[in-house]
């Protein structure tokens, strides 16, 4: 199957990829799996005492999709509220990089993330 | 034919027990022997209609037969039978655990080229996996066995992992051999 040009940009050219530490307490770490393709995705996030997100990365073992709507979230994350990280969807992210029907569920994996990582700093922050 | 294959599920049309233990050389013969059973070549001078079941029946058995053999289609084809939905592409959170440790083996299998024997190190990784994959599927005849279904999908979805890692052991122990011929 062909690779759209984004997805193609991003699979070569990765943006943020790396680690944070997970047991720090600003450090929201997501961690989802997509059993049909084997695909595992960890996406974290390093959030600032007024609720922005200062930096994304990711890791991502998986096809060219599922990297290309990694690298893709972890740009459009930083610079927003958690809120607002919560509102990007995987059609926005399938429509970004032409995702083919096929490959929409690597987008869905990628939303997942997001919440997943969100969801993980709360939980630091409210414990 | 002595049962009707279509309204049989496929365990009935190889005459096993609904197990997921099954013994996979005695299905192969059974296998055979209703292949033979249904093969156009005794459907020469039958009608079109004969000619037309007989290739139902033929791709029937053959479906029957694939999804039976493979260790995670037919985990995934018990269940469906329970009704439980396996097809969920969109479910993707699970045991937080297992997937960190999926992501640390991926991260070896990459490693494994820079050590001083990769052959030898992807060959262990290989064993580790298949001891992992034996260990699913005994666990998955229990929780089935006990009807803990939830916790046999559960089982199912990793079994899917290590069978993609399991791929990429391989993979790349195949270029590596490549490489050194």
């Amino acid at each position: 199957m062909a690779y759209s040009e984004k997805v193609m940009d991003h699979y070569e050219n990765p943006r943020n990829v790396g680690v944070l530490n997970k047991d720090d307490s600003n450090v929201g770490t997501g961690m989802v799996g997509a059993p049909a393709c084997g695909d595992v995705m960890r996406l974290q996030i390093q959030v600032s005492d007024d609720g922005i997100i200062e930096n994304a990365v990711f890791k991502t073992y998986g096809c060219g999709s599922a990297i290309a709507s990694s690298s893709l979230v972890t740009e459009w994350m930083k610079g927003k509220t958690l809120d607002e990280a919560r509102q990007i969807k995987n059609l926005d992210i399938a429509e970004e990089l032409a995702l083919p029907p096929v490959k929409v569920h690597c987008s869905v994996l990628a939303e997942d993330a997001i919440s997943a990582a969100v969801e993980d700093y709360l939980k630091k922050q409210a414990g | 034919m002595s049962v009707d294959l279509f309204s049989s599920n496929y365990f009935e049309i190889f005459n096993a027990s609904f197990s997921y233990d099954i013994d996979l050389n005695e299905m192969g013969q059974i296998y055979l022997d209703l292949q033979k059973s249904v093969h156009p070549d005794r459907y020469a001078n039958a009608s079109d209609q004969e000619k037309r079941i007989a290739m139902q029946q033929t791709s029937l058995i053959n479906q029957a037969f694939q999804t039976l053999k493979d260790p995670v289609s037919r985990a995934q084809y018990m269940l469906k039978l329970k009704g439980l939905d396996m097809n969920s592409e969109t479910d993707t959170t699970m045991d937080a655990g297992f997937l960190m440790e999926q992501m640390e083996f991926r991260e070896s299998i990459m490693d494994a080229r820079d050590k001083n024997d990769p052959l030898a190190e992807l060959d262990s990784m290989a064993i580790d996996l298949n001891n992992k994959m034996k260990d699913l599927m005994d666990a998955f005849t229990r929780a089935f066995a006990e009807a803990s279904y939830d916790s046999a999908r559960e089982i199912v979805r990793k079994m899917q992992f290590i069978i993609k890692a399991k791929k990429e052991v391989d993979e790349l122990s195949e270029k590596l051999e490549d490489e050194l011929m």
